[in-house]
């Protein structure tokens, strides 16, 4: 009798797991969709009336500032990242099986810190007499004011997904054969030309792998803006934040994360294209 | 050898001045282990082998050379001009991979043209060039495939075209074949040799594989321990080895220990352990009595049993008797001493009642007979 009524084994798997992807993250992301094309209103927060006004607002000067800064300091965080990442990636690809998992230790252990702490960390050493401005007093340089600027921002993202980063150039980076940059070296190229030639072009599927992590989530950040930025570096995090929070317009909010989650999704699908091709291109080789 | 044949092509080499001068080179690595002093001449012109087991420095003594490894001591001289202080990109010594590290993003033509590119060689050169390689090691048509498009065979081919279109006065290659099938191992042999002879290009070529080394070589150093332990033509190594190791390394052999029982114009005469009267047409240098007589399975006659018995003619048992088409095996036990021999030989229609358990007389000629110091 107990044989009679068979589930099959990938149901039960994903059972729990699918019901808390549904319960918990689908529903409320549909919700969002929802609240994002009902009207605001002042009393009731929200009336269900539908409604294009929420995302046609979004069209205004200040909005495309907001997106146009947004994208533009993720663009410098992802750019400062992959230039930072590559040789520290290379280094460790390169590495003796021991001092490898050592670096890749040490590279991780940033994530194991809150964010919070890091960021205030970070703020300390930053403002106008932290410790930066302290020691450029010490050798008879003049302080930058780095506090409440885009460039803390850039800096804190930096520091924060640097990681992110460096660990799919690793792996890309370990799939070269080394044999491959000594044949490029033994046929007369240089250490600038093998890395133009060989390293940099079959490592390309982990650098857009790690761009577009550090990219979307520093589109989406949210403490490090507010806790380094200046009044006038305004993200689309703390956007959404406040109008959800302080202002209390959750249409307004709703829509401004929709966009967001849009924008995320076509640079992470962009990104998986290339590496895909990049990756095609790899296999040759294989 | 008959007088009337000529000597290997290989002799030539070293009468003419040497293109690779390899001065005391030695590769000391922190963990003690250390390839070298290493002293060897390579002639130009010449196709040299590095012959040795896995850890016996002879991939180290090639990375050396390409620039790899840096000396510890030691001078590396190409056409007399000391190469080993320059990084490996300005050596212009070819270098041909094991695994044959194409570039898996560029195609076949790109490849090949890498080198060229590099050298700023204009587009119409480039084009020519590329194609007469490709056309050369036999695949003009493949050049827009990448490399995994292609076979193993067809990728090395690529490799050493890469290499060779270069020009370079010296190619290097690290068992450029052993990762290949049987069949195609052969075949790429003789295209090497045949390629390297057209081109008279000096080689060095790494490998592990005896019957490798002896089919392409003009001369072959035999490598144990970070050391060369003999350098010689194919025949040198095969039947005259200066040692019981080179012996044993390159082909098989008996070894019975023996004592020397006197020497005189004819040679030495020895008995074994066991009790055989040996005779070796070698003059032992060994100061000692104690002794290794070697003679190589194929040097033994099998002869009907119904010879008697004389010096360096043994009855003996067949123990065991395998049979591989070509050639057949046979494990002899020797009447009257029980010492185990190894014998080959063509097989033929004559050999074809010999069974195990049968009685036969094995002839050995003294002047196959080496003796090496005691064990």
């Amino acid at each position: 009798m107990a044989s009679r009524f068979h589930l099959p084994l990938w149901v039960i798997l994903l059972a729990l797991p699918g019901l808390y992807l549904l319960g918990l993250f689908l529903a409320p992301i549909l919700y969002m969709l929802m609240f994002s094309f009902w009207q605001y209103s002042q009393i009731d927060i929200v009336v269900r009336a539908f409604t294009f006004e929420n995302y046609l607002a979004l069209l205004s000067p200040y909005y495309l500032r907001l997106f146009g800064r947004t994208f533009s300091i993720g663009l410098t965080t992802t750019l400062v990242a992959a230039f930072l990442a590559f040789p520290v990636a290379y280094f460790i690809a390169r590495a003796r099986p021991a001092i490898k998992s050592l670096a890749i230790f040490l590279i991780m252990t940033p994530l194991m810190i809150s964010t919070v702490v890091r960021v205030f960390g970070l703020a300390l050493i930053l403002q106008r007499d932290g410790v930066l401005n302290q020691f450029l007093a010490l050798i008879g340089l003049p302080a930058i004011l780095l506090a409440r600027t885009q460039s803390a921002i850039v800096i804190g993202l930096v520091q924060m997904l640097l990681p992110l980063m460096v660990l799919p150039l690793v792996s890309a980076i370990e799939r070269i054969s080394p044999s491959i940059e000594e044949a490029a070296r033994n046929l007369g190229a240089n250490s600038a030309r093998v890395f133009a030639t060989v390293v940099f072009p079959l490592a390309l599927p982990g650098l857009v792998s790690g761009c577009v992590l550090v990219y979307t989530l520093s589109i989406s950040a949210l403490v490090i803006p507010a806790l380094l930025g200046g009044a006038g570096d305004r993200m689309i995090g703390q956007q959404i934040y406040d109008q959800m929070l302080v202002a209390l317009n959750w249409p307004s909010s709703a829509a401004l994360s929709t966009v967001l989650a849009v924008f995320t999704i076509i640079f992470a699908i962009l990104g998986l294209s290339l590496t895909a091709r990049a990756a095609k291109l790899r296999e040759a080789g294989r | 050898m008959p007088a009337h044949l000529p000597e290997r092509v290989g002799r030539r080499g070293m009468s003419q001045p040497a293109a690779l001068r390899l001065v005391d080179v030695t590769k000391r690595y922190p963990a003690g282990y250390t390839v070298g002093p290493v002293s060897l001449e390579i002639g130009k012109g010449e196709f040299f082998s590095l012959l040795g087991e896995s850890g016996s420095g002879k991939t180290t003594l090639l990375r050396c050379i390409a620039g790899f490894e840096t000396l510890t001591a030691g001078t590396i001289a190409l056409g007399g001009e000391p190469i080993h202080t320059r990084p490996p990109h300005l050596r212009n010594v070819g270098l041909v991979f094991q695994n044959y590290a194409l570039f898996p993003h560029r195609t076949v033509y790109e490849n090949v043209a890498y080198g060229l590119k590099l050298r700023k060689r204009p587009p119409a050169e480039i084009a020519e060039r590329v194609g007469r390689i490709l056309e050369m090691v036999g695949m003009p048509d493949l050049g827009g495939r990448y490399p995994s498009q292609i076979s193993g065979g067809q990728q090395q081919r690529v490799a050493i075209a890469r290499s060779l279109i270069l020009e370079p006065p010296l190619v290097l290659f690290d068992e450029p074949l052993s990762n290949l099938d049987a069949k195609l191992r052969v075949q790429l042999r003789f295209e090497l040799r045949a390629l390297q002879r057209r081109l008279g290009m000096t080689c060095i070529f790494v490998t592990h594989d005896q019957s490798e080394a002896l089919a392409l070589s003009d001369r072959i150093a035999v490598l144990a321990k970070g050391q060369v332990v003999q350098v010689g033509s194919p025949t040198d190594i095969y039947q005259r080895p200066n040692s019981l190791f080179v012996a044993e390394f390159v082909g098989s052999s008996n070894r019975l220990p023996a004592t020397l029982e006197h020497a005189d114009q004819d040679g030495s005469h020895v008995r074994t352990l066991g009790g055989l009267a040996l005779q070796s047409s070698a003059r032992t240098q060994a100061d000692t009595v104690q002794l290794v007589a070697m003679f190589r399975p194929e040097e033994v006659e099998i002869l009907p049993s119904s010879v008697t018995e004389a010096p360096n003619r043994f009855a003996c048992e067949i123990a065991d008797l395998t049979y591989l088409g070509e050639d057949t095996h046979l494990q002899l036990i020797a009447r009257a001493s029980g010492e185990r021999l190894l014998a080959t030989f063509k097989s033929h229609r004559r050999w074809a009642g010999l069974a195990a358990g049968d009685e036969v007389v094995a002839a050995i000629d003294p002047a196959a007979v080496r003796l090496f110091g005691g064990p």
